[in-house]
């Protein structure tokens, strides 16, 4: 769209909401990554300054100190294993509700859905007592498992969609041919939804990344995911907010990455598949 | 595109293995199997939904109990007593005034300004493309990070008090009051999720034909005219999707308050999910937590079959 009065009220006004919705949205970003490069007294400066010379020590401390590299090696433990298991259990799901027709094909699917929508806490706390009777709290398998809450409702309607997308005729053409049902699953179904599979793996990832709560109420000591490490950075009294933003930092930088490799995917696997493009 | 939530439409749903003539055309090779096939295969996916599911029903149990992990007495059932203290206590009811006074905000501020956002973001420059990339990054984050970076900026002597205090405004309490705590959470929960709203719908004003908005051009429409006569019935659908996704993720809020106030400070934002939470894990009020967690989980469910009824009345139109 061109504008021949660039100058006009409207186009003023636009440049005007967009320069702050700008600045709102980004400035915290800006401020706490630039926190996490600063002196504890270039932090707690009045005027707070714009200009300092940066240093690593949040970093270090952080590294150094602590447990917070066990605590993002949870994580990662944890997202990975439970996206590995919503693969392998959720792939042919999703196909099967997208190619096959069968009774209570509809309830089910949205029985997997529902777990989107409903509190963690009307099964987590639950399993705070179970997960402690069956040896699984506090660890990876438990966390592992509950975790499929977050993943495998996710996959399965993006994975739906995906496998919907791909015309019928490729594999009705196969299996004129005499292709076995796993054969037209595993060698063209699966190629064919490939990139689908990989951008609802990342964001299942990031979204596992994400969660605080499975890992507050079921995980422990050895198991806690990294959003309860930046949360004990906040004492009663003080905080630490130097290696906090550095921590901050350390945790959000790699999604960053990450979700960069799936943008056209993102708005459809944040709507779980109902809204595409973006 | 949006696509319909139920897929009983014969055409969605009508599939390869179903056709009768492929069937009979492909002959005997996987027919035995075929009436089982699917269920087997989604075997595996049951089993973790029913380790879900059985968790959920102990817990609507626990909910009908006295079960309480400290006390040496077994628990015992109850019945709806719980519900009964839950619905004659001023405090439950001082904590679904907030928790709704929470997800009505959120929803009258981020559906417009998202749409607000949407609207600025639907043209193609390099500005609005290097945007529509910076919007994604508080979407990708923890809560739990959104929620302490602005509590850094919200302390005392923080970057926001004296921001206000160069354009005259005297310095806030923020998190730390009672007034001003919930209108804090909130703002970092338009920070968070505003771009949620502001890229589906933008997603949904992409989608929109063309046509309709030429000929009202031809015939002389002023742009508000053809917004409102064209533009809002026809995304519609975008709005009540975000409207699902913003309404109950702020039912069930907890991340972003157990990171900032924990429900303080008092009880000013003492929300269902974090009074439940505390209940159970505080407390080990297992029955009362149960009651408080189907309550809030009645409540999503209301809230998303509320909202899927008004979805197909606008897909259908």
């Amino acid at each position: 769209m061109t504008r021949s009065k660039s100058w006009s009220v409207g186009n003023v006004a636009y440049w005007i909401g967009f320069t702050l919705f700008f600045i709102f949205t980004l400035f915290p970003l800006v401020w706490v990554g630039m926190m996490a490069f600063k002196k504890p007294v270039d932090i707690f400066a009045v005027p707070p300054k714009l200009f300092f010379t940066p240093t690593l020590d949040n970093f270090r401390d952080v590294l150094s100190q602590g447990d917070f590299l066990d605590y993002y090696r949870n994580t990662f433990i944890i997202a990975a294993g439970a996206v590995a298991l919503t693969l392998v259990v959720g792939t042919p799901a999703a196909y099967v509700l997208a190619r096959h027709d069968f009774r209570f094909k509809e309830d089910l699917a949205f029985t997997f859905l529902s777990f989107r929508f409903a509190p963690e806490l009307v099964v987590i706390i639950p399993l705070f007592v179970i997960f402690q009777r069956l040896n699984l709290y506090d660890n990876y398998i438990g966390l592992i498992l509950i975790y499929q809450a977050i993943t495998l409702p996710l996959l399965i309607w993006l994975m739906r969609g995906y496998f919907e997308d791909v015309p019928k005729d490729i594999e009705q053409a196969a299996k004129v041919d005499g292709a076995g049902w796993w054969e037209i699953f595993s060698r063209i179904s699966i190629p064919l939804v490939l990139p689908g599979i990989a951008a609802a793996a990342v964001l299942a990832f990031i979204f596992a990344w994400n969660a605080l709560v499975f890992g507050l109420v079921l995980g422990g000591r050895e198991t806690y995911p990294v959003t309860i490490a930046l949360l004990g950075y906040m004492g009663y009294q003080n905080v630490d907010w130097g290696p906090m933003a550095a921590a901050t930092l350390i945790t959000i930088v790699p999604e960053f990455i990450l979700a960069f490799f799936v943008l056209r995917s993102l708005v459809r696997g944040l709507t779980f598949g109902a809204v595409h493009g973006g | 595109m949006v696509r319909s939530a139920s897929k009983s439409g014969p055409n969605i749903s009508a599939s390869v293995y179903d056709d009768a003539r492929v069937q009979r055309s492909v002959g005997a090779r996987w027919r035995t199997g075929d009436r089982f096939l699917p269920y087997l295969v989604l075997l595996p996916a049951l089993v973790v939904l029913l380790g879900l599911i059985i968790p959920f029903l102990i817990g609507v149990y626990w909910s009908l109990t006295d079960y309480k992990l400290t006390s040496s007495v077994e628990k015992s059932f109850v019945g709806l007593a719980n519900y009964q203290t839950l619905l004659s206590s001023p405090g439950f009811w001082n904590t679904v005034r907030i928790t709704l006074t929470y997800v009505v905000s959120a929803l009258l501020i981020e559906l417009p300004l998202g749409l607000a956002v949407a609207l600025m973001l639907n043209r193609q420059n390099r500005v609005v493309r290097l945007f529509r990339a910076v919007l994604i990054l508080p979407l990708m984050m923890p809560p739990v990070v959104g929620a302490l970076m602005w509590k850094s900026m919200m302390t005392p002597d923080g970057i926001l008090n004296y921001l206000l205090s160069q354009v005259g405004i005297a310095p806030m309490q923020w998190l730390g009051s009672l007034r001003g705590a919930l209108p804090s959470i909130l703002l970092i929960d338009i920070w968070l999720y505003t771009p949620f709203s502001a890229l589906v719908l933008l997603a949904g004003l992409q989608a929109l034909p063309r046509e309709p908005f030429e000929a009202a051009m031809v015939d002389g429409a002023s742009p508000w005219i053809s917004f409102r006569t064209l533009t809002l019935p026809m995304l519609l659908p975008f709005l009540i999707i975000v409207g699902t996704f913003r309404g109950i993720d702020s039912l069930k809020i907890f991340d972003l308050i157990y990171a900032t106030t924990q429900g303080g400070p008092v009880d000013a934002t003492n929300t269902l999910a974090i009074q439940a939470y505390f209940e159970a894990i505080r407390w080990t009020n297992f029955g009362t937590a149960m009651a408080y967690s189907i309550i809030l989980w009645a409540l999503c469910y209301g809230l998303a079959f509320f909202f899927i009824r008004r979805w197909r009345r606008a897909m259908s139109q």
